[in-house]
C-alpha cells in the first residue's frame, strides 16, 4: 500500500468508528479488506493499536496526570544484552566450536585484525571479536526497516562525516547548503510537494515568490528573506520545519544558510552532473601514478602515512582474484616470483588481462547490473533463454569492446546500421526484464512494468540516479521532473516484446560451435543470392511478374468468398443474432460479459472442401468504423476461434493451418496457437486499415461429406477485455482451391502483398528472393540451390534468444506521463527525451534506444563514465570512490577524491578510448592498489574505514569468486566456456516449478565444475551456496552487493558438497606431490592462499594432520588439512 | 502425541492474556466501540471458561478464542441494534485471519510497547487520543472543542498520521526485540 492508499483507509475506518461513514466507502472498504490481504493485514494491526490505546492507562495519555507519574518501564531491550544474545546465542556459538581448529589456528595472527576492521563491512568470517555494535553505523542501518531509502543512506554518511563547526569563508551551495535542504526542507519543498508554493529543487522555483506573497530567498538581503525568518523564529506556527515532526535547524545551519544568502545565494548544479574537466594532477614526487598523486597528497593534508607495498605473493593473489576471479597456480606464482625484472609486475597485469578467464569474472559483475537469469520470473518462473546475452557479454569484456559501444550494443545494437547477429544479442540485456505468464494477469500491465523496469534499471545501474521515485512525482531531491521519467520511458515503450507468454521476439541463431561452419555457408549463400538478385533485377519482366503475384494474392484473400447465412448463431448467455441479405449478423441486444458465439452451419447436402475462412469484424450499426462493439473503447478483443466438424454426431477440432488479420494492436496479431486446438491468440482487432479481417487458412481442406456439420465458435474471454465482445461481423468461405492458399506463403512473403497485414517481423533480416522462391510462383536456375543453402543456415540456425526489437513506424504506441505511477492514468503525452539536468538531449539523437545510448555516451555526460568508473573502482578497493554505487545524485554518498574519480572519468573516456582493460590497468597499476592491508593502531585512528585509502583493499570475496576458487585450487575447475547454463550439485527438494515440469538435474562429468558465471539462475530460488554469500534474486537489478557475515556462510563452505569434494580433490593433489609431509602441506597451502607456508602456518597444519590422523589414514587427514585450508579467512579474503 | 490434560485454570488465564489483543482488535473490528471493549471481552472470557471442555488443548487457543470474540461482538451488536454498521461478515473473516496471521508472524506482543511509543508523541498528540479514545468524541466534536481550532480534515490527517506513526514505532520495537 502506497502513502495516499493508507491516508484514504485511515479516513475510511475513523469514519467507521465514528458511524459516519457513507455506504458506499463503506462497501468499498468492505472490497478492499476482503480482496487485499495487506488491507486486512494493516487494519489487524490497526484494531489492535486502537484497542491497545483504549486500554492503555489514562495517565499516560492525560496530560495532567501524566507529569507526576513515572512512564512504565520502557520495553526496550537494552543493546548490550541483544548484542550478548546476538554473540552467543545459537548458531554463531555453535559454529565457533566446529571450527575450533580453524579459530585457534588464526586467532593468535589474526585476531588483531579482527577487531581493527569492524567498520569495513568485508564480511569478516568472524563474530570473535567485535566492538560494541551500537558505534557501528551499518548495525543503525539494519534496525531501521528499508535500507534503500535514501534517509538512511543519507544517515548513514552523515555518522561518517562529523559536521564542521566552523563558518567557512565562501559558503558552497553543494558542499553546505543542498545537504541541508536535502535533510529538512526538500521533503515538503522539492520533487514531491511544493508547500506554500516553493520548491528549492530548481533555483528558478527557489527565487521565486511563494503563495504568501513573500520571497524564501532575496539573494544578498538575509534579512529580507523569508526563509530565514522561517528558520529561525519562536512562533511556532511559522516555524520551519514545522516542529511537529522534525527538529529545529542547528545554529550552524541556520549560519551557513544566511551567509550563503548573503553571499548572493548562488546555486550550482550537483557536482556528478557537471561536464568532466581536466583536474590538475597535483605534483607529488612520491607519486608512482596520477591516482597516486590525488591519493597521496590527499593522505598528506590528513597527516596520514601510507601503508607500504604489499610482498609479491599478495600482490599477485589480490590481482589474480581481482582481473579474473581465481588465485594464480603454483606454476604462475613461481614464474612471477622468479622474474626480477621491474616491469615483472606489469608484465601479470597484461597477462591476466588477456587471459578468457578475465571475461567470465567481468560477465559475473554485470549480470547483477543485467538482471540475468535464466528464468523469467513471477510465479511461474519457467526456463527463457538467454544464456546467449551471458556468453556475448564474456567475449564482449574479453575482446575489451570499448565501454560506449559495449552499453549502445545493450540498449540498441538492433538499431545499429547493418545491425550483426552480435549485437542483436546484445540487447538481451533489456530481455532480462521479468514476464508474468501467471494466467489471467494483464500482458499490458506486465509490459508496462518491463519497460518501467528497463528505465530504471538504465538509470541505476548505468547513470548512478535512482529514477523509480520519479515514476510517481518529480525527484525528491534530485533535479530531475516526473516528465523526464516518462521521456525515458516513451523511448523503451516502442519495443515489440509484450509480455506474452511466448516471450516473443526471440532471435534464433547459430550456436558457438557451428560459427565456422556457418560463415562458410552464409558466404556461399550471398554469392548464390547476388547472383539471383542480378539476374532478376536486370531482367524487367521479373518486376512485372512480382506485381502480378502481388495482385494474385490480394485477390486470393479478398474475393472468391461466400458468406454463410444458412446457420444458426446465438450467444452462450442467450444474446440472439440476425442476418441481412449480405450474411452480416448482428446482435439483437447488447451482448454479456464474456459472452461466447457460436454459429452452426446447416448441414452440408453434398461434398464441400473448404479451404479458407474468413471472419469480418463490421461496426455496430448507425456507429463509426472502430465501433465494434459496445465496449467503450470499441475494440473488439477474441480471445479464441474453434472450428469444430460434425459427424455422426461426434465433434472434432479443425484448426487452420495459419491464420492472418489485417489489423491488431502490436502483440495482439491473431496467431494460431500450435499446441492447442484453438485458432487464434488474444487478436485485439482494431479500425488501423478498414474493418478488421482475419483469415484462417487450410493446407489440407476442411472435407465435408453430407450429413456432416460445421460449428465455429468465437469466444471472448481475454482478461482485461471481458467487454469487448463481438456484435457484428460476417463469417466467409473459400471453397476454390485457389492460390495462395494451399502453397507454402510464409510472413515475410505476406508482408510483401499485403502491407497492411499484421504479420509478425522476423527479428533478423531475410532476403525476400527466399519468400517468393518459396512461394512457387517464382523461379530461377539456382533457385533450389538458394533454397537448399537456406534450409542449411536455419538448420544452423537453432539456439534462440530473447532479444529487442523495435515496432514498425505505424504501430509505434504513445506515451504518457502516467498520473501518479499509475499506468492506468494518462497524462499529458510525451516525446522521447531524457534528464535534462545529466546533460542536453541534442537534435541529432535519434527519437529511440540508439539516441538514448548516444546521449548517455555523448561528450556532455558526464555521469556515465564516473558510474562507470566508480563500479571498477569498487570491485577491486571494495567499495567505490562514491561509496554509493547506485546512487551518484545529491543524496549519494561524498566522495573523499572527488578530483581522482573525474580524472579517471576523463581518462577513461578520451585517453583511454573507454577501454575497460585499460581503465583497470590504470588502477592496478597504482601504488594505491598495490599497498598492504596490514593496519596498525595508529592507522585505525586515522583512516578507520579506509575511506582515505591509505592501506590496500582487504574484503570477503564475491559467492562466484569464492566457488572458483576451490575449483581452481583443487584442480576441479573445467575450463570450458559458453553454452547453456549448468547444474551443479544443489541439495534436492530445493525447488520444484508450477504447471510444468522443470527440475534440477545436477550436470554430468565436467559440467559440475564449471565457473560459477554458468550456473543455472532461478529467480525464485537462485543457486543456495552463493545466495549464502550475497548473491541476488536478479529479480530486479542489483547495482552493488551489500557484503553481509553470517554462520551460513562457514556451513555453506564446510559442508556444501562442492567444497568437499574440492577438499578431497585437493588432497590428492597433496598426496601426489613427491617428497616429506611438509612438501604436501605446503603444495596445498600454496596452492588456495598463494603464498609459501611460514614456518607457524606448517606447524599448524601438521598438528591438525597428525591429530586427524590418529584416527584415520593419511588421504583422510590430509583431506581433513585440505578443508581447514578451504575454509580460513585468508582463504575466503582477499588481502 | 500423550493424554490430553484438561486445561487448568493457570494455563486458561495464560492463554487468555497471551490472545487478549487479537480478542480485543477483533471485537473492535466489528463493534467499532472502544467503549465498550472491556465488558465485551469480560463476557467472551467468561464464554470462554465456560466452553473450557469442549476445547481441545492440542490445538491452538487462539482461533478458538477469535470465534468466540467474533460470536460475542456479534451478539452484542445485535443487542444494540446496530447490526447495520458492522462490516459484512466476509471482511470480518478477512481481518479475523490477519490477525491470526500477524500473531503467527509474532505480531501480537508489539502492543506490549505501546506505552513507550505513546511516550515519544507531543503533548498534543497524546491530548488528542486522549480524548478521541478515552473520552469517546468524534473527530468533528474535537475539531469544535479545541483551542486551537483546527479544521475538521486537518484532524482527520493528523489522526491518520498519528496511527501511522504509532504502528511504525511498534514494529519498530519489535523488530528491535527480535533482532
Amino acid at each position: 500500500m502506497n502513502e495516499s492508499e493508507i491516508q484514504k483507509l485511515e479516513r475510511w475506518l475513523l469514519e467507521l468508528e465514528e458511524g459516519s461513514i457513507s455506504a458506499s466507502d463503506r462497501a468499498d472498504l468492505e472490497d478492499c479488506i476482503e480482496k487485499d490481504p495487506e488491507v486486512a493485514d494493516y487494519v489487524a494491526s490497526r484494531m489492535v493499536l486502537v484497542a491497545g490505546l483504549a486500554d492503555l492507562d489514562e495517565s499516560i495519555l492525560d496530560e495532567a496526570s501524566r507529569k507526576i507519574i513515572t512512564l512504565p518501564g520502557s520495553s526496550e531491550p537494552a543493546p548490550t544484552r541483544q548484542w550478548s544474545r546476538w554473540i552467543f546465542g545459537g548458531s554463531a556459538a555453535a559454529l565457533l566450536v566446529a571450527l575450533g581448529t580453524l579459530f585457534l589456528f588464526r586467532t593468535e595472527e589474526e585476531s588483531l585484525k579482527l577487531v581493527y576492521y569492524p567498520n569495513e563491512r568485508s564480511g569478516l568470517s568472524t563474530t570473535v571479536a567485535q566492538k560494541d555494535p551500537m558505534e557501528e553505523p551499518f548495525v543503525a542501518i539494519a534496525n531501521r526497516g528499508s535500507k534503500n531509502h535514501p534517509e538512511l543512506a543519507a544517515s548513514a554518511v552523515a555518522l561518517v562525516e562529523p559536521v564542521l563547526p566552523e563558518l567557512p569563508k565562501t559558503v558552497d551551495y553543494n558542499d553546505h547548503i543542498r545537504p541541508i535542504l536535502n535533510q529538512n526542507c526538500l521533503a515538503c519543498h522539492g520533487g514531491v510537494k511544493k508547500s506554500g508554493g516553493i520548491s528549492y529543487l530548481f533555483p528558478e522555483e527557489a527565487l521565486a515568490q511563494g503563495k504568501s506573497g513573500e520571497y524564501a530567498i532575496i539573494p544578498g538581503d538575509p534579512d529580507a528573506s523569508e526563509m530565514l525568518y522561517r528558520i529561525t523564529t519562536d512562533d511556532e506556527v511559522d516555524l520551519m520545519p514545522p516542529s511537529d515532526h522534525h527538529d529545529r535547524l542547528t545554529d550552524h545551519e541556520v549560519a551557513l544558510i544566511e551567509r550563503w544568502i548573503e553571499q548572493g545565494a548562488k546555486f550550482s548544479d550537483h557536482w556528478a552532473f557537471l561536464p568532466l574537466e581536466k583536474p590538475e594532477v597535483p605534483e607529488i614526487d612520491a607519486a608512482e601514478t596520477p591516482i597516486d598523486a590525488y591519493i597521496l597528497k590527499g593522505l598528506k593534508e590528513r597527516g596520514i602515512k601510507p601503508t607500504p607495498l604489499a610482498d609479491r605473493y599478495t600482490q599477485l593473489r589480490r590481482l589474480s582474484l581481482d582481473l579474473t576471479g581465481v588465485p594464480p597456480t603454483p606454476e604462475e606464482i613461481s614464474d612471477f616470483i622468479a622474474d626480477e625484472s621491474p616491469d615483472a609486475y606489469a608484465k601479470q597485469v597484461d597477462r591476466l588481462l588477456a587471459s578468457p578467464l578475465y571475461g567470465e569474472r567481468w560477465a559475473a559483475m554485470w549480470l547483477d547490473i543485467a538482471r540475468y537469469s535464466d528464468t523469467k520470473g513471477y510465479e511461474k518462473d519457467s526456463s527463457r533463454d538467454v544464456w546467449l546475452y551471458r556468453d556475448w557479454l564474456i567475449d564482449a569484456f574479453n575482446r575489451d569492446l570499448p565501454y560506449d559501444q559495449f552499453l549502445t550494443e545493450q540498449l540498441a545494437g538492433d538499431l545499429l546500421p547493418n545491425a550483426t547477429r552480435d549485437q542483436i544479442v546484445a540487447t538481451a540485456f533489456h530481455r532480462n526484464t521479468m514476464n508474468n505468464t501467471e494466467g489471467g494477469t494483464n500482458d499490458e500491465e506486465f509490459r508496462v512494468a518491463a519497460v518501467m523496469d528497463r528505465v530504471n534499471t538504465t538509470f541505476e545501474s548505468l547513470l548512478g540516479v535512482t529514477m523509480n521515485c520519479v515514476q510517481c512525482h518529480s525527484h525528491p531531491y534530485d533535479p530531475i521532473r516526473m516528465e523526464e521519467f516518462y521521456e525515458v520511458y516513451a523511448i523503451f515503450n516502442n519495443s515489440a516484446d509484450a509480455d506474452r507468454n511466448n516471450d516473443f521476439p526471440i532471435l534464433k541463431t547459430f550456436g558457438r560451435e557451428s560459427a565456422d561452419e556457418h560463415a562458410k555457408l552464409h558466404s556461399d549463400f550471398r554469392l548464390t543470392l547476388e547472383s539471383i538478385r542480378e539476374s532478376w533485377g536486370s531482367d524487367p519482366k521479373h518486376a512485372e511478374n512480382v506485381k502480378a503475384w502481388k495482385a494474385e494474392v490480394r485477390a486470393a484473400y479478398e474475393d472468391s468468398w461466400r458468406p454463410l447465412k444458412d446457420a444458426e448463431v446465438e450467444g452462450s448467455a442467450g444474446t440472439a443474432f440476425q442476418v441481412d441479405g449480405k450474411g452480416v449478423w448482428t446482435a439483437e441486444t447488447q451482448p454479456e460479459i464474456s459472452e461466447s458465439i457460436s454459429l452452426t452451419l446447416a448441414e452440408a447436402k453434398e461434398a464441400r472442401k473448404i479451404y479458407a475462412i474468413r471472419l469480418e469484424l463490421l461496426p455496430l450499426e448507425g456507429e463509426e468504423a472502430g465501433k465494434y462493439t459496445y465496449a467503450d473503447s470499441g475494440k473488439a478483443v477474441i480471445s479464441s476461434l474453434w472450428v469444430e466438424r460434425f459427424r455422426d454426431g461426434t465433434g472434432k477440432k479443425f484448426p487452420p493451418t495459419r491464420f492472418d488479420s489485417n489489423a491488431g494492436e502490436a502483440g495482439y496479431e491473431a496467431q494460431i496457437i500450435r499446441d492447442s486446438r484453438n485458432i487464434i491468440s488474444a487478436w485485439k482487432a482494431t479500425a488501423e486499415s478498414g474493418n478488421p479481417w482475419a483469415v484462417g487458412t487450410y493446407n489440407t481442406p476442411l472435407e465435408l461429406e453430407p450429413g456432416d456439420q460445421v460449428r465455429l465458435r468465437i469466444s471472448h474471454a481475454y482478461p482485461g477485455a471481458r467487454e469487448e465482445v463481438t456484435a457484428r461481423f460476417r463469417i466467409l468461405v473459400c471453397e476454390e482451391d485457389r492460390f495462395p492458399f494451399r502453397r507454402h506463403l510464409d510472413d515475410a512473403a505476406l508482408a510483401m502483398a499485403l502491407p497492411e497485414l499484421r504479420v509478425p517481423q522476423d527479428v533478423f533480416y531475410e532476403p525476400r528472393e527466399i519468400s517468393l522462391l518459396r512461394s512457387g510462383a517464382f523461379s530461377h536456375p539456382l533457385g533450389k540451390q538458394l533454397l537448399s543453402q537456406h534450409g542449411a543456415l536455419k538448420k544452423l540456425e537453432t539456439t534462440p534468444v530473447v532479444v529487442m526489437q523495435e515496432l514498425e513506424e505505424k504501430y509505434r504506441r504513445d506515451s504518457h506521463v502516467f498520473v501518479g505511477g499509475n499506468w492506468m492514468i494518462h497524462g499529458d503525452k510525451v516525446e522521447p527525451g531524457a534528464p535534462a539536468s545529466i546533460a542536453p538531449w541534442k537534435d541529432e539523437f535519434l527519437p529511440n534506444r540508439l539516441g538514448l545510448a548516444q546521449w548517455m555516451t555523448s561528450r556532455e555526460n558526464a555521469l556515465t563514465a564516473r558510474v562507470a568508473v566508480n563500479r571498477f573502482w569498487e570491485q577491486l578497493f571494495g567499495e567505490g570512490l562514491v561509496i554509493t554505487v547506485e546512487d551518484l545524485g545529491t543524496m549519494g554518498a561524498k566522495p573523499e577524491y572527488r578530483e581522482l574519480l573525474d580524472w579517471l572519468a576523463l581518462d577513461f573516456k578520451t585517453h583511454r578510448g573507454w577501454s575497460m582493460k585499460g581503465l583497470l590497468k590504470d588502477i592496478v597499476m597504482s601504488d594505491a592498489y598495490r599497498r598492504s592491508s596490514e593496519v596498525t593502531p595508529e592507522l585505525l585512528a586515522a583512516d578507520r574505514a579506509n575511506h582515505y585509502l591509505s592501506r590496500g583493499p582487504r574484503f570477503r570475496l564475491s559467492a562466484e569468486t569464492i566457488r572458483d576458487q576451490a575449483l581452481l585450487a583443487s584442480g576441479l575447475l573445467s575450463d570450458k566456456m559458453h553454452g547453456p547454463p549448468v547444474m551443479p550439485f544443489q541439495p534436492e527438494g530445493i525447488w520444484n516449478s508450477v504447471y510444468n515440469k522443470q527440475q534440477w538435474e545436477t550436470s554430468k562429468g565436467d559440467d559440475q565444475y564449471r565457473r560459477a558465471v554458468y550456473t543455472y539462475w532461478k529467480r525464485s530460488s537462485p543457486y543456495p551456496s552463493m545466495l549464502a554469500f550475497d548473491a541476488t534474486a536478479r529479480e530486479v537489478c542489483s547495482p552493488r552487493r551489500i557484503r553481509t557475515n553470517t554462520p551460513l556462510q562457514a556451513l555453506v563452505t564446510l559442508n556444501d558438497p562442492v567444497y568437499v569434494e574440492a577438499a578431497t580433490a585437493l588432497a590428492k593433489l597433496m598426496e601426489e606431490q613427491p617428497g616429506e609431509l611438509e612438501k604436501k602441506l605446503n603444495h596445498g597451502f600454496l596452492r588456495v592462499l598463494s603464498r609459501p607456508a611460514s614456518d607457524t602456518d606448517l606447524d599448524m597444519l601438521r598438528s591438525a594432520y597428525q591429530d586427524a590422523l590418529s584416527e584415520s589414514d593419511e588421504t583422510l587427514a590430509l583431506t581433513f588439512v585440505a578443508r581447514i585450508l578451504l575454509n580460513l579467512d585468508e582463504a575466503l579474503t582477499k588481502s | 502425541m500423550g493424554p490430553i490434560s484438561p486445561m487448568d485454570e493457570k494455563r486458561f488465564i495464560e492463554e487468555l492474556r497471551g490472545a487478549s489483543g487479537p480478542m480485543r482488535a477483533l471485537i473492535l473490528s466489528i463493534t467499532q466501540s472502544p467503549a465498550d471493549l472491556d465488558d465485551i471481552q469480560q463476557e467472551t472470557s467468561r464464554a470462554l471458561w465456560k466452553k473450557i471442555d469442549e476445547y481441545d488443548p492440542a490445538e491452538p487457543f487462539l482461533p478458538w478464542a477469535l470465534t468466540f470474540s467474533r460470536f460475542q461482538a456479534m451478539a452484542w451488536m445485535k443487542k444494540k441494534g446496530r447490526e447495520d454498521r458492522k462490516l459484512r461478515s466476509f471482511a470480518v473473516e478477512s481481518i479475523e485471519s490477519a490477525i491470526l496471521r500477524n500473531a503467527e508472524e509474532g505480531k501480537e506482543g508489539e502492543i506490549a510497547h505501546l506505552s513507550h511509543c505513546v511516550s515519544k508523541l507531543t503533548e498534543r498528540q497524546r491530548d488528542l487520543l486522549h480524548r478521541r479514545y478515552h473520552l469517546g468524541y468524534s473527530i468533528p466534536e474535537i475539531a469544535t472543542l479545541e483551542d486551537k481550532k483546527s479544521s475538521r480534515e486537518a484532524l482527520y490527517k493528523t489522526f491518520q498520521r498519528l496511527h501511522q506513526t504509532l504502528l511504525t514505532c511498534l514494529e519498530r520495537q519489535r523488530k528491535q526485540d527480535t533482532a
